[in-house]
């Protein structure tokens, strides 16, 4: 039975970014192949805030980071410091 | 106008936030908010004194304003980077702003920085300031 908190094999993430750097690229893939190695089928749209604006208002980020669990539903969201994989997947809900 | 910490110094251990605006109403909201955390909390009122501070004084995260007379926030943010190339900075800013093509130049030039959406709630400022300094 899935809980509320695992049990998902297919995640849709959401990156708002300030720019583009090579740290952010890096840790967005290490968050992709994070999933995929616990055979959860992930995909990662990354969007620089500076050169897309209103898809930022459009979903209420605040700051950058942000990251969005877009599917599954219910959506999630954090801001800051996506370096660190364990906490990201636990703040999404994708691992207990 | 330079106005260090306040409560007579820093607490020890706690974290130091510099606010640079030359609105001295968005200076005093955000330093009431998170003093209220139990941040330390600086404020300067331009580019200049902000480069001040930071050469003098522990400095753990700087809220930046854009639009500032004399040094604006994209030229002081290239200053900060010259000091220290990993302390923390967040742009304040609306997210349509005449700046975002100089902060994206910035961003090609390697120079890193975050953004925060101007006007923001108290709660969310505290958030993402947590998300930082936590």
């Amino acid at each position: 039975m899935r809980t509320p908190c695992n049990g998902y094999d297919m995640v849709q993430l959401k990156l708002y970014i300030a720019g583009v750097s090579k740290k952010m690229t890096d840790y967005s893939q290490s968050l992709v192949d994070y999933f995929e190695s616990r055979s959860i089928d992930a995909s990662m749209t990354v969007i620089n805030v500076l050169e897309d604006p209103a898809k930022a208002m459009q979903d209420d980020v605040i700051a950058t980071p942000t990251l969005i669990r877009e599917f599954p539903e219910p959506r999630k969201r954090m801001i800051g410091d996506i370096s660190n994989l364990k906490m990201v997947s636990r703040a999404l809900c994708l691992e207990a | 106008m330079v106005k260090p910490l306040d409560k007579g110094g820093p607490m020890p251990g706690n974290k130091h936030i510099l606010i640079v605006d030359d609105d001295s109403t968005i200076r005093r909201t955000f330093s009431r908010i998170l003093q209220s955390k139990n941040y330390d909390t600086m404020e300067a009122a331009s580019g200049e004194e902000a480069l001040a501070l930071i050469n003098s004084q522990p400095v753990d995260l700087v809220l930046l304003d854009l639009k500032m007379p004399g040094l604006n926030g994209v030229d002081t943010l290239r200053e900060i980077r010259k000091i220290d190339e990993k302390l923390p900075v967040y742009v304040v800013t609306a997210f349509r702003n005449e700046f975002f093509e100089d902060l994206q130049k910035l961003s090609n030039e390697g120079i890193s920085f975050e953004l925060m959406q101007k006007p923001i709630e108290s709660q969310q400022l505290v958030e993402v300031v947590e998300s930082v300094l936590s």
